[in-house]
Order: structure tokens, then sequence, then C-alpha cells
């Protein structure tokens, strides 16, 4: 009877093991494909058989990506730069606009705040790539009236990062500074604090791992941000971002596949690294609400 | 909820107050406008302005003469009525449909029971497997779909290779150089896996998160009620992770209904008609044509923002409510 | 409100550039651009990266400071990549379809080279047709730079046995099509109804036109009498057996290149860039094959002639490098090496009538060709939709070599072809 127990108990547990091992080769195996492809000589990956581990490795296709071969007059660092700088760049800039206006929506009453925050809510669903025509010719326009060249360098690209971050950051930030308790800000305005000593000294230090929380989707969003990249800077190749240059690969002589998988790993392990230290934020920046509501 | 800074003020403008502490006021009241303001013009600049537009442009014929500065012209709606009598679009609009639905089912499913299995498993299985759905998660949507394509290249893809070992009777034959990417009915398919590898660790791992909150002793009750596991999820977990999982669904359904960049990748660009979604058709309308269709591309795009919002109309009324009640 | 600002915005950037574009004509022509950036479309393949690099030495001759950068454009993003090119700054030097020359023209996207091309010799050389096609008034915006043609390839043995030349004329199609259905039991012709390019040829050669564009409408021509005789024709010749019934639906691979490698069909029309196709199939006979033009109403038809135009971008900042650019890489020196690596043609007149082109029995055909009408389809941005989607006129094609009856068959279609080329689509 026990022993019955015991087995069935124990079964059920191999079950367990069995199908978690299946979920996890089937996460873990394409990531481990595009490492296995970058590591191969060429002639092991245009095979007909394909070996699971590389029987040899090679960084040749590594090389061959960072020195910039594959696309003239470029090099991958400038493409990482430039991912780098409209990612990081947009992320603080909208982080700062945010925090500005999550300020005023969560300490203040006025006139418009519902209205504010109720277009915030709703623009937040328009999709990017129902507006992307409209974007494009708008910024041409707007950059002919400015003098400024929005469309064909980063700087549009930059803007539109900005603008897709804001509803969401300023949305989630605005829950981080009403969790301030007033009465701190209440004691330094009796000690005759003004308002930036207090933004400085009291919100801030208290509302920053907040910012840096809500800042973590629009990061890996304006990362991986293909379809506005791809519309705006296309016809200059000095100014693509990682993921575009991924896709200039496919229109190469043969599609090189060991380079393409060397890029795409170079383009996941910054995104891989700063998920190991944020991953759980993530979740619960996300859900914020939804399981206590 | 009372604003502090607004309270702090108070003493200090009375009822019939000095000039100096009326434009004092007056600037206060200026102060959240001026905070929002920078926001704002971004916002107003980058989507409600070009909303607008969408609009505008979606009314007109609008092509690259127009982009160059002449004048438009209204075209009563000519597009709206092109679209909506065109089979193309509605074989465009339910492909999308039926995509869209699968990837976000499979995923729920997917990941529920994933977030379920990891919470049976003991700490070290369930860190590790943890380990691995931050793999797919964090891989950046271009490379899953880059690697997805190498998988199932043609002549060197490991499935095809497979496939072609594996034994007729059970696969069948003609899988040598076979070609994932033509047709509707193998490359859907191929993105919906594509897109489920991505975003089941997301699911699963919000559950497991949610999972945690549960106390223990409601499903001491339920067993001793004799509940056996899938009676227990429905009558103590699912009500309890309700909201949860509502916030689940709603983010999948916008996030799947937007897939561009898998496609666009899996599909080798947009010229393939036959195997459009909506957000590839309104850039191949719009962009890809030749000459382009701004205002084509345009009408698509606001029947694809009317849907959208429609989908996300309760999730948007609670959140308004929430707002309202504040 | 914001239109005329626009408009006004435009006006001043569009003069600036003018003006820009003027001072650079005349005063800075020695200059040499640091590099010099081409879009070619397609894929790449390695030889013609090969071809691109041996151009770009040539060209390094004249300008040895220059780096060129090719790009490759596939035919799917073009469009995109022109728009974001014609508001921010393109390349250099475009290749670009010469059906599209006119749209891109419009939009006043190309550089104006008529200045270059008058102090340019070989540009007398060119084919006039093909010429035309990049000419608006007094501007030219780009220069032909080739064609694809198709021919018609036959056996030369077993027309030499038959005591025949190949056919110049319909009558003649007939004849030695029938002859070698007498003597050799296999069918003559194979005349595939999906197959519009070449359908096009038998159309055009009986003065007949697929639709005519009348006060801004498009009017379908297939019940016209000229079109209505040409498509029966060609019908005609499954209804009467001279092409094989299995090629009703089919296009001209599906329907001949095994069947002529095999010589289970006598002729068969296709462009020279078959001879590849054909050789992995079976070549024991290639050493027979030949091209010969497209038989017409009295010689020679006019043929389907797409193929792709060269033009200097509007916002180059050195047109003149551009455009010595596009005189390097489409010289008549240049023309048998491309045609080496793509089977396409080039336009001038003197080198397809040379020896060069007309000693290679396949290639001397589909040059003849090339140097005759070339014609494009109806200039409307419905026409894909009536070729790809619609296949109005290969089914019209299909239900007469079915048997069915012109007088049903050709107003029904034609209406729809009418409809179907006049809806709306903005522009």
């Amino acid at each position: 009877m026990n022993n019955v127990h015991r087995l069935r108990r124990s079964v059920g547990r191999l079950g367990l093991y069995l199908a978690a091992l299946a979920v996890f080769v089937f996460a873990v195996f394409p990531v481990y494909w595009v490492l296995a492809t970058a590591l191969r000589p060429t002639g092991e990956i245009f095979t007909r058989q394909p070996t699971l581990f590389p029987r040899e490795i090679t960084l040749e296709h590594f090389e061959r990506v960072l020195s910039g071969v594959l696309i003239p007059g470029t090099s991958f660092w400038s493409f990482l730069g430039n991912s780098l700088v409209v990612t990081v760049g947009s992320v603080a800039f909208a982080a700062m606009l945010a925090l500005l206006a999550a300020i005023a929506v969560a300490r203040f009453r006025f006139k418009l705040r519902s209205a504010f925050i109720i277009m915030l809510l709703v623009i937040q669903m328009v999709p990017v790539e129902a507006l992307i025509i409209s974007l494009f010719i708008n910024f041409f326009h707007l950059g002919n009236a400015l003098d400024l060249e929005l469309v064909g360098n980063l700087s549009g690209v930059f803007v539109i990062y900005v603008a897709v971050a804001l509803p969401i950051t300023i949305l989630m930030i605005r829950n981080f500074v009403s969790a301030v308790p007033r009465e701190l800000e209440e004691a330094a305005a009796i000690d005759g604090a003004g308002g930036w000593t207090i933004f400085w000294r009291i919100l801030m230090p208290l509302v920053a791992p907040g910012l840096a929380a809500a800042s973590i989707f629009a990061f890996i969003t304006a990362w991986n941000e293909f379809l506005v990249a791809f519309t705006f800077l296309q016809n200059n190749t000095g100014a693509y971002t990682l993921p575009i240059s991924l896709q200039y690969y496919f229109g190469a002589v043969s599609i090189e596949w060991g380079s393409i998988m060397a890029a795409s790993t170079l383009l996941t392990v910054p995104v891989m690294i700063f998920f190991l230290f944020v991953q759980r934020r993530m979740v619960s920046g996300l859900t914020m609400g939804a399981v206590k509501g | 909820m009372t604003q502090t800074l607004e309270r702090a003020t108070e003493p200090e403008a009375p009822p019939h107050g000095r000039p100096r502490a009326a434009s004092r006021r007056t600037r206060l009241r200026l102060v959240p406008y001026l905070l929002i303001l920078p926001a704002l013009t971004v916002l107003a600049v980058v989507l409600l302005w070009p909303i607008c537009q969408m609009l505008w442009i979606s009314l007109h014929d609008y092509g690259l003469q127009q982009l160059r500065g002449q004048e438009a012209q209204w075209n009563n709606f000519g597009h709206y009525l092109y679209v909506l009598t065109d089979d193309r679009f509605w074989s465009v609009f339910r492909n999308t449909i039926i995509v869209c639905l699968t990837m976000v089912a499979l995923t729920m499913v997917l990941g529920t029971l994933v977030g379920l299995l990891m919470h049976k498993l003991p700490k070290w299985a369930s860190t590790t497997l943890g380990l691995g759905l931050m793999l797919a998660w964090a891989t950046p949507v271009i490379s899953a779909a880059i690697v997805y394509r190498w998988l199932f290249d043609t002549r060197y893809g490991l499935i095809n290779t497979l496939l072609t070992a594996l034994p007729d009777w059970l696969v069948g034959s003609g899988w040598n150089e076979f070609n994932w990417f033509n047709s509707p009915s193998t490359l859907f398919p191929i993105l919906i896996v594509t897109v489920v590898w991505q975003s089941f660790p997301f699911v699963a791992i919000s559950v497991l998160a949610g999972l945690k909150s549960i106390p223990n002793e409601l499903y001491e009750a339920a067993r001793i009620d004799g509940a056996g596991a899938w009676k227990s999820f429905w009558s103590v977990t699912f009500p309890m992770l309700r909201s949860l999982f509502a916030l689940l669904l709603v983010l999948q359904v916008i996030w799947d209904f937007r897939i561009f960049t898998q496609l666009f990748i899996l599909g080798n660009g947009v010229s393939n008609r036959d195997i459009s979604l909506i957000p590839t058709y309104i850039f191949q309308l719009g962009f890809a044509s030749t000459p382009p269709n701004y205002g084509m591309g345009s009408a698509i795009a606001v029947i694809m923002t009317v849907l959208v919002l429609v989908i996300s109309a309760y999730y948007l009324r609670t959140m308004i409510r929430q707002e309202e009640a504040r | 409100m914001r239109f005329p600002k626009i408009a006004l915005a435009s006006t001043v950037v569009m003069l600036a550039a003018a003006c820009g574009g003027g001072s650079d004509d005349g005063g800075s022509s020695g200059d040499a651009p640091d590099t010099l950036t081409v879009w070619r479309m397609g894929d790449a393949n390695e030889e013609q990266n090969a071809f691109m690099d041996s151009v770009t030495d040539q060209y390094q001759e004249l300008y040895p400071d220059t780096d060129v950068d090719v790009q490759w454009i596939p035919w799917g993003e073009f469009s995109q990549r022109f728009q974001t090119a014609l508001v921010s700054g393109g390349p250099d030097v475009v290749e670009i379809g010469n059906d599209q020359v006119a749209t891109w023209a419009e939009a006043e996207a190309l550089y104006d080279v008529s200045e270059y091309v008058e102090d340019w010799d070989d540009s007398a050389d060119l084919l006039e047709g093909a010429y035309a096609n990049g000419t608006f008034g007094d501007a030219q915006y780009s220069i032909p730079w080739y064609s694809g043609v198709r021919a018609l390839w036959y056996n030369t043995d077993q027309l030499e046995e038959l005591g025949h030349e190949p056919p110049t004329t319909w009558d003649e199609l007939v004849e030695v099509a029938e002859d070698i259905e007498d003597e050799y039991d296999v069918p003559g012709f194979a005349a595939p109804t999906d197959f519009l390019n070449g359908i096009a040829s038998f159309v055009w050669a009986n003065d007949g036109e697929f639709a005519v564009e009348e006060d801004g409408e498009w009017v379908g021509q297939l019940d016209s009498a000229e079109t209505a005789e040409a498509l029966e024709f060609y019908a005609g010749l499954t209804v009467d057996g001279i092409s094989p019934s299995a090629c009703v639906g089919l296009n001209e691979v599906d329907c001949a290149h095994a069947d002529f490698v095999n010589r289970e069909v006598g002729m068969f029309i296709d462009g020279p860039w078959a001879q590849a196709q054909l050789e992995d199939l079976n070549d024991e006979h290639a050493g027979h094959w030949a091209t010969a033009p497209i038989p017409g109403v009295d010689g020679m038809a006019p043929a389907f002639g797409g193929g792709s135009d060269l033009a200097v971008w509007g916002t180059s900042e050195h047109p003149d490098a551009a455009f010595d650019y596009i005189t390097t890489l489409n010289s008549k020196d240049n023309a048998l090496p491309y045609n080496e690596v793509s089977s396409m043609f080039p336009t001038y007149t003197d080198v397809l009538e040379s020896d060069t082109f007309q000693d290679d029995p396949i290639l001397s055909g589909a040059a003849t060709q090339a140097t005759g009408d070339l014609r494009l389809f109806p200039d409307t941005a419905n026409w894909g939709h009536v070729q790809w989607e619609l296949t109005t006129i290969q089914t019209a094609v299909q239900r007469l070599a079915e048997g069915e009856s012109p007088d049903d068959v050709l107003p029904e279609l034609d209406e729809e072809l009418t409809e179907a080329l006049n809806r709306e689509v903005s522009e």
C-alpha cells in the first residue's frame, strides 16, 4: 500500500521533471543554436548533416562582424554606438520628462489632470505600426519647416522613442511618487525647504529606484525597435542601429548565417546581462496593481 | 488623494490675500502645467498630431506628389470604400485575427502551465528553469525571428534535415529543401512558434509570482473538500489571480496584434502579400508599393487603431474608472 | 492653414536645392567625391559582385581617390528606400526599373542629366525607344542600361532537316510547327496561357493594345478587333492542336522547359536566361539550341522589354562624378560581361547588332529582338493587380484555348479589365 503510494508519487515527480526538462529545452535550444552556429566554421554551417555540437570552434564570424567588412564604411561599433545613444539617451530623457509630469499628476490637483491621465492611457494603446506612415510624412515636413534633419539620421528616431516611452513611464512613476510619504515633505517644508530642495533631497532618492524600474521596459522596447528605425534610417548605413544592421545582412551575397548569428549574439548579450539584474522588477513593475487589485 | 504641496501652501494663501500672495498662488496654480508641459509637447508632436494626420491623410489622395508639397485632394472616403470591399484586405484581416488569437491562447495556456509547474518544482529546479525561460524572453525580437528562420531554412535548416532523416511513415516525405516561408499555411505556424516562444516566459514568471502570493491554506481547504489539481485550479488559483490573468491577456492581445518584425524577417520583407498581417499590410501599401499610397496605408492604419482601441476598451475602462476613484 | 506653410517651406527647400544644383554644374565639376554610393536592385550574387568590382576598378582610373560603395536593394524594398532617400538624401547613382522612371522623375527624385548627355558620344547609339523612357520635356532623368527580352527557342538541327529558316511571321510559325509535328511526332510550338509577357508580343504585333487611356480613364481593349484577333490566334494554336493542350493554365517554364530539352516540343518562347535552367534539366541537345526574334504578323513582333535604367539621384552632391560612373558602368565594353552575369541585353543598337552578340546562337535571336520595338504594360498602379491577382488576360486566353467562344469571353473580361484598371488607388 505504502509502496504503491510512494511509487505513484515518484512517477508523478518524474513526470514533473520530464515536463520541466522539455520546457527547458524548448526555451533554451534556439538560443543555444544561435551560439552554436556563430562558433562553427562556415563549412560546418552549410552542410546537410549538421551536428548538435560544433566539431570545431572558431571566432571567425565574430571577427568578421566586429571588423565591419560586411557593410562597407561602417562597423559593428558604430551600430552599437547608435543603438546605445538612441536607447539610453531616449530612455533617460523620457524618464526626466516623465518624472516632472508624474510629480504634477501625483502631487497636484489641477483642471486638466484627469484629461491628461486618460489621454496617456489611451495614447499608449495606439500602435506605432499604424502611425508609421504619418510619422514619416510629418517628420519630413517638420524637418523642412525647422530646417532640421529628422529623417535619415538618429534625431527623429530618438524623439519617437522618447514619446513612445513616455505614457507608460509617467503612469508607473506616478505610483512611486504617490508612495513617498507626504509627512517627509511636510516636515521639510516646515523646516523651510523650498520646492527644489524637497525635490532633490527627499523625492529623488526615494523615487529613483522606481524610475529605474519604469525605464526597463522603455529600454528593452527601444533596444529591440525595428520598424521606426528601418523606416527612418534606411538610406543612411552610418546611422543604422543594431537591429537594422542585422536585417541588412540578408541582402548580402549569400546569407552568411555564421556572421548573422555572431551579430545576433552580440546584440543579445547586453540584454541578457541587463535581464539578469532587473528580471524581478520587470514582473513586479508590469503587473503592479493587478495582483492586489 | 489630497495633494501635499497644495495643502502645505494653504495657510500662506488666505482668502483675501495681498497682491504678492495672490501672484504666488497664480504661480502655484501654473506649476503642474509647467511640469507636464515638456512631456505634453513631445506627446503632442510625436503622437497626437500624427494621429490626426493619419486620419487626415486617410481621407485624401496622398502620394509622392503630396509628400513633396502638392495639395492633397479630398477623396470622399474612397480609401475606406476600397479597403472594406477588397477581398485581399478581408483575408489579411481574418489571418490577423486567427494568428493573433492562436498566439495569445497558446501563450496563455503554456505560460500558465509552466508557471504551475515551476510552483511545484523544488527551488533549484524552478530557478534553473526560470533562467532558461529568461534566455528566451530576453532574446531580442529580431534575433528570435532570425534564429527561427535559420532553423527552418530551406537548404541547411536543422528542421528540414531532421524531418528528412526521420522515417517517412512518421513525418511524411518531401521535406528535402522544403520551403516553409512562401505560403501562409506553413509560414504562420512558424511565426506563431516564434512569438509564443518569446512571450510564454513572461506569462509563466508572472503567474509564478502570483501563485506565491496565494496563501497555502486555501489549497489545503480545497484538498480537504476533495478537489483535484484541475478543480483546485478553477476554484482557488483562477479566482485569486483573475485580475492578473485579465491584465496578461490584454497585454498579450495588444502585443501580438502588432507583430511586425518577426513577420518581416521570416517573410523576407513585405512583398509577399499572401503572408501579410495588418501591420505589414499597412507598410506594404504605404511604403513598399510603387508608387507609394500613403492614403490607402493610412486608412488601414486607422482601422487597425480603432480595432486595438476596441479590443482594449474593457481594460481602458477599468483603468479610467480606477483613475476616477482615486 | 498648414498646407500653404508646408508648401512654402518645401518650395524654399526646392529652390535652395535648385540653386545649389545650379552652382554645382558650373564650378565644382573637377571635385572628386570621397565615396560614391550606388544602389543596385535585386539580390547580389558572386558573379554580379565581381562585375561591379571590375566597374569600380575602371571608374577609379578616372577618380583614383573615390571609393565606390555598391549597395543592393531587394526589389521588394526599393520603393520604401527611395522614399527615405527622397526626403533625406540618397545615393549618387541608382539603378531604377524602367517602369519606375516616370513615378520618381515626377516626384523630383532624379537629377536632370541632359547637359551631361550632350557631351557623351555613345548616347547616339542608344536605342531610341529605351532612351525616350527617361525623357520628360527638355529633361532627361535616366539613361537606359539593360533590358530582358524573350525570343523564340528552336533546335537548329530540326529546322535544317526540314529546310526551314526560323519563322518570322505567324503564318511561318504555323507552317514550321506543323512540319515539326509531321516529322517528329511532337507538338511544334508551345503556347502556354499563363504567359502574359509572351502573349503581349502577339497582341502588339497585330497593332492591338490591352488598354488605352482616354481622358484619364482606362478603357480595356480585349474586344477590339486587333487585340481579339491576336488573342484568338494565340489561343487557336492550342485549339488547333499545334500547341499541347497540357499547356493550358501553365506558364512558360512548367509548360515547355522539360519538353523542349527532351525534344518533346519543337519551339517555345522564353528569355536567354532560361539556358542555365534548361541545361540543368538535360543538356544532351544543348548544342542545337538557338533563338530567333518572336514572329509577328509580318516580321519581328514587338516585345515586352522590362529592364533597368540608370539615374543620378536628385540629392547627389556630385552629379558629374555620378554621371561618369553611369557611363563607365554602361560602356559598350561592359555590355558582354554584364550579359554574361545577368543574361540581360545592352541598349546600344550597334552592340546588339555586332558579332559579339550575333555569333552566339542563343544570344543572337534575343539580341535582335532587343533592337526592336520594346514596350511596357499600361502605366497604372492597378496593372500589377490585373496581371498577378486577377490574371484577367491569362484567363481570357485560357478560356479561348479551352474552346469557349470569343463573343462570350472577351466582352466579359474586358469589362473586368476596365473596371480593375480604374479602381480607386490614389496617386
